[in-house]
């Protein structure tokens, strides 16, 4: 085989100069023409693993899959749609009827997620204050990975969350996902949101799909362009 | 990173001269430079693949008490900060060994001979073999100092002389001075099989960007096109690595060019990896 | 395509392609047969010096003919080739652990030259020491010839030294123990096997051209307990001879630098010296293997003061020779003042025990050569094996192992570090494969360097820093000067802690209030195990590594755990 020195110091994620050197010392099974280096496939493998050294050739580079899930708050609140009217008079009721509203969940699946939402409520409140509550289960849901999402629930009538500022809440967003990067990633771009308290109060009540997504959107574009 | 120029000092006239025109080199391509003031007059380069012993003409050694000053008041005055080479390792007690990790390195066109000898004409042997195994390309200085304004690339069409272009038009990228090519056409070629050349290495984009003129000759002899060369032009050119007897037996383009062009000369080898 | 594969690079063809053992094998074959050459021209061209020289020895003015030839060979060596005295096998050690082996193609007949004119004049110094510089430098150039790697180019220098010891004592053992034990200080499979076809070539030349001669003849000899426990004391006047030799040695070149004149003058003061000296006692004259035989086959009549005289009388000539300037080895020498120490030894031991019944004296010459070896070049096996091969008689090993060894460890008590490698050594030049030092000097800064840190202004407010922050991957974040890129300081993440949360302060400080200026700095080109010791004294974890005054990078000991853990994984895999 025959690949550029850079780019087979990048395949065994060694710097440039280290692969060079090896080669001269004459430390690895390959060697040089110009700026290009010549090996055979398996021996160099061979000879990596012997070494601790991990080589991975670019072609076997899939595109990390973590990369479609940290897409954005937008798609993962489209994706667990807005709920009106949702009923309940304690947080446990609430919180039932919420994730009954989760779409594509088997019935399996909500019991669970309940539970586990439910264990959370117990640690300490989800009620972040200004009539908000994000609730959401403490480690990622077993078996089938999903893509994140966000079910946004307008409560039909206020509930004592045991918030922090001790405020009724009217909005609950609970959130689900695969990973805890993900999670703490939306985690943070919706306390960006709430932080904002305009949008807050119109939280208070209940706003049109479309209205809402559009302030996300927004929001969002903000925050990429103090990137 | 920027570049490093690698320049070994003589405290005679004509090593100002060469010193002048390293820091004129180093202005205009902003690189830094590192001055080796020689204690011994012989010093070690160890390459790749080989060992280069540089014998140094007595001259280098001369008046060491002020070699350090005079080489500080003329980088200074035209603004380089120049780093001074202190050897660190020796292969024998008076041998130290030289790093070969510049990327430019300075030279009249001997350093072994007695100065008194040079003359257009004359290659030395220690710095035909640092060309040689060297993989920087070295500055071969004219014998006086002399400013260049734009940037001339001899262009044969082999493999040494597609480097040449390449580096000529990473200095003219460094410099924004405007690069022309020097074509000798020879035998059979077509202008299209030198632009296929240049077009398989991938230099095309740059190419049409960059370069000012193309100066193609098929006619009269190769020395006297040689007077086409601008006045105050960088030659940049490569060499090749075939021995001594080749050269004698075959002649070579870059003892002809050196023995006709007084300007300054950039002289790429064949080990010569291209990073630009 | 290219069908056609150059001869140049038999790396390339397509036999040698899988493994290099086979290539290794045969070029160090033909590597051990060229320095055996060499190491027979050398021997005949030394005979016909001292034949040639020999009707004028009888003059009164013969002192000066070692003055010349001393002169001659420093003259050769400093005008003609352009290379330092010194014997050069600190050189070929040099070459081996620092730059893979390579050795100028000039070395390979310089010393063969100079060597031949200092000792053939009769300067006493030892053709061994250039013999195997020179089958060192041929084994390189014939390497680089065929653009052989560090690590192959590094196995064909050993080939050449262990073919020219082997040829030139006619003992292949010695000259594969020698090299792996000295020159190369590494035990493995891939170099022991072509080292060893080498030296069996070597030896195979110098039989076809010279015969299968032993250097000394063999004797039988009956040794018994008490002279087993005798050793121990011969061991300590080994140990003792050797390290007068190594430090008048070092005294002598102090001396010599001191003075001013010109270097062949030196020389030929020394040689002088030697000349005189060699009025008195004859047997300082040359290499000297003409009274190690007298002593080991016992004809050796002069008495027990005689002998000790003798014997510092060629530690004398021989540290006059070489500290002097003039061109040669200790190896002869080590082996005549060894023997005349072995000698005297075993006067003073039938001395005063006339009773007990001695082994005869050429034993004991023999052990003093083993104990003088195994202590000058601290290399016991080189010692037992050699002198086991040069007398032929195995029945003496016992008292060798022990009278080498034991040499070996005493001498390390007065001088840590071997004759050859002191030098090495003081200049922390000495690299043995797998060693920290060895380590650390392949690794470059280069290969450490991260660079995803984020430069900043100095007039960059707090508040933007802190957005800076939560972009950044790193904990550092140089300084830089917007217009030149200089490097102003640094902002280390706890400096800018306190104010953190204090959003009061976003707007009221700025970087250039907070960086420190003072930091330790790394420069490109510096050498890792400073820039180590640097970190150590100052409990630092990472430094900025600046070239010309411009940031480029930080070094951190994570990253160089990471590279050194690969980088001695890599030097000490054997197989």
């Amino acid at each position: 085989m025959k690949l550029e020195l850079a780019e087979l110091a990048e395949c065994l994620h060694l710097p440039l100069y280290t692969v060079e050197r090896w080669i001269r010392q004459g430390r690895m099974p390959a060697r040089k023409t110009g700026s290009q280096c010549v090996f055979k496939r398996v021996v160099l493998e061979k000879w990596a693993e012997k070494h601790d050294i991990t080589f991975t050739l670019n072609e076997d580079h899939a595109t990390p899959k973590g990369h479609d899930d940290k897409d954005g708050l937008l798609a993962a609140l489209k994706r667990g749609g807005l709920h009106y009217n949702v009923t309940g008079d304690s947080v446990d009721e609430a919180l039932q009827q919420a994730v009954s509203c989760i779409p594509d969940f088997s019935d399996d699946e909500r019991s669970l997620l309940l539970t586990k939402l439910l264990e959370r409520e117990k640690l300490t409140s989800t009620g972040i204050g200004k009539g908000v509550a994000i609730p959401h289960p403490r480690s990622p849901l077993p078996g089938k990975e999903r893509p994140a999402l966000i079910c946004t629930c307008f409560l039909k009538n206020k509930i004592d969350f045991k918030a922090i500022d001790d405020k009724t809440v009217s909005v609950m967003f609970v959130i689900v996902c695969p990973t805890v990067t993900t999670h703490l990633h939306l985690l943070s771009r919706i306390s960006y949101c709430l932080r904002n308290d305009s949008f807050v109060t119109s939280l208070n009540k209940p706003l049109s799909p479309d209205e809402f997504f559009q302030k996300i959107e927004e929001f969002e574009e903000q925050l990429e362009k103090a990137r | 990173m920027e570049t490093k120029l690698l320049h070994i000092f003589r405290n005679t006239p004509l090593g100002r001269e060469t010193l002048l025109q390293s820091i004129y080199f180093c202005n205009i391509t902003r690189s830094s430079m590192v001055i080796y003031i020689p204690e011994y007059t012989k010093f070690l380069m160890y390459f790749d693949n080989d060992v280069v012993q540089v014998d140094l003409d007595p001259s280098y050694l001369l008046y060491p008490e002020t070699s350090r000053t005079h080489a500080l008041d003329l980088t200074k005055a035209h603004g380089i900060d120049a780093s001074f080479f202190e050897p660190r390792q020796f292969t024998a007690s008076t041998l130290p060994d030289i790093p070969v990790d510049f990327d430019f390195m300075c030279s009249p066109r001997s350093i072994s001979d007695l100065s008194s000898k040079i003359s257009l004409g004359h290659i030395g042997t220690r710095v035909r073999r640092i060309i040689k195994t060297a993989q920087f390309p070295v500055l071969l200085t004219s014998p006086c100092y002399k400013e260049w304004t734009s940037i001339l690339v001899f262009f044969g069409g082999s493999v040494n002389s597609v480097k040449a272009v390449r580096l000529g038009l990473h200095i003219s990228r460094l410099t924004g001075l405007p690069l022309d090519l020097f074509t000798q056409v020879e035998g059979s070629q077509t202008m299209d099989d030198y632009k296929d050349r240049l077009k398989q290495a991938g230099l095309e984009a740059d190419f049409d960007k960059r370069v000012r003129d193309w100066k193609v000759f098929a006619d009269n002899g190769f020395e006297e096109n040689l007077y086409h060369v601008p006045h105050q032009a960088l030659a940049v050119l490569g060499a090749y690595g075939h021995g001594l007897v080749k050269d004698i037996l075959f002649g070579s383009k870059m003892e002809v060019i050196q023995s006709v062009l007084s300007n300054n000369l950039l002289i790429v080898g064949p080990r010569y990896s291209a990073k630009g | 395509m290219k069908r056609f594969i150059s001869w140049r690079v038999p790396t390339k063809w397509p036999v040698f392609r899988l493994d290099d053992r086979l290539l290794l094998i045969i070029s160090g074959m033909i590597v051990g047969i060229l320095s055996g050459l060499a190491a027979f021209a050398l021997n005949r061209s030394l005979v016909f010096c001292l034949d040639f020289l020999h009707s004028y020895r009888a003059y009164w003015w013969a002192f000066i003919l070692p003055a010349g030839g001393a002169a001659l060979s420093s003259l050769f060596l400093s005008r003609v080739v352009n290379e330092g005295a010194g014997h050069g096998i600190p050189e070929v050690i040099y070459a081996v652990s620092r730059y893979g082996g390579l050795i100028r193609l000039r070395s390979s007949f310089s010393r063969l030259v100079s060597s031949c004119l200092t000792i053939g004049s009769g300067g006493s110094a030892g053709p061994e020491a250039p013999v195997v510089m020179s089958g060192a430098a041929i084994g390189s150039n014939i390497a680089r010839f065929f653009s052989f790697n560090d690590r192959q180019r590094v196995t064909l220098v050993g080939c050449g030294a262990a073919g020219a010891i082997s040829s030139i004592f006619n003992a292949p053992i010695a000259g594969l123990v020698f090299v792996l034990e000295v020159i190369l200080g590494e035990w493995s499979t891939v170099n022991i096997v072509p080292i060893a076809v080498a030296s069996v070539a070597g030896t195979e030349v110098s039989r076809l051209l010279a015969g299968n001669q032993i250097a000394f003849s063999h004797h039988t000899f009956h040794i018994s307990f008490h002279d087993i426990l005798a050793c121990a004391g011969l061991a300590v006047v080994t140990a003792f001879m050797s390290v007068i030799l190594t430090r008048l040695l070092r005294h002598m070149h102090h001396a010599s630098d001191k003075t001013k004149l010109p270097i062949w003058a030196k020389a030929a003061v020394g040689g002088c010296a030697v000349g005189l000296l060699g009025f008195f006692v004859p047997d300082v004259m040359g290499e000297g293997y003409h009274s190690i035989r007298n002593m080991i086959e016992g004809v050796y009549e002069q008495g027990m003061t005689i002998a000790v005289v003798a014997c510092f009388a060629k530690v004398l000539a021989t540290s006059l020779t070489l500290g002097w300037g003039g061109s040669g080895g200790i190896f002869a020498p080590s082996l005549v003042v060894g023997s005349f120490s072995g000698l005297a030894y075993h006067r003073f031991l039938v001395y005063f025990f006339p009773s007990v019944p001695w082994v005869g004296e050429g034993c004991y010459a023999l052990l003093g050569m083993a104990g003088f070896i195994g202590g000058i070049l601290q290399a016991p096996l080189t010692g037992i094996f050699l002198i086991v091969e040069i007398t032929g008689g195995y029945e003496v090993i016992l008292p060798l192992i022990i009278i080498s060894s034991l040499s070996a460890t005493i001498c390390y008590y007065f001088e840590s570090a071997s004759f050859y490698m002191k030098d090495l050594v003081e200049r922390g030049q000495l690299l043995r494969p797998g060693t920290d030092a060895r380590v650390l000097s392949d690794l470059s800064i280069s290969e450490l360097l991260e660079k995803d840190c984020i430069s900043v202004p100095p007039s960059m407010s707090l508040r933007e820093f802190v957005g800076l922050i939560t972009r950044s991957r790193r904990n550092y974040f140089p300084v830089e000067d917007p217009e030149t890129k200089e490097f102003l300081g640094l902002v280390k993440f706890d400096d800018i802690r306190p104010y953190l949360f204090n959003s009061m302060m976003y707007d009221a400080v700025f970087v250039e209030q907070i960086m420190d200026t003072h930091v330790a700095v790394a420069r490109y080109g510096e050498d890792l195990s400073d820039v180590l010791r640097i970190m150590d004294s100052r409990g630092l974890f990472s430094m900025p590594v600046l070239a010309n005054k411009r940031f480029v990078g930080m070094i951190s000991k994570a990253t160089l755990l990471d590279q050194y853990r690969k980088e001695l994984m890599v030097q000490t895999y054997q197989g």
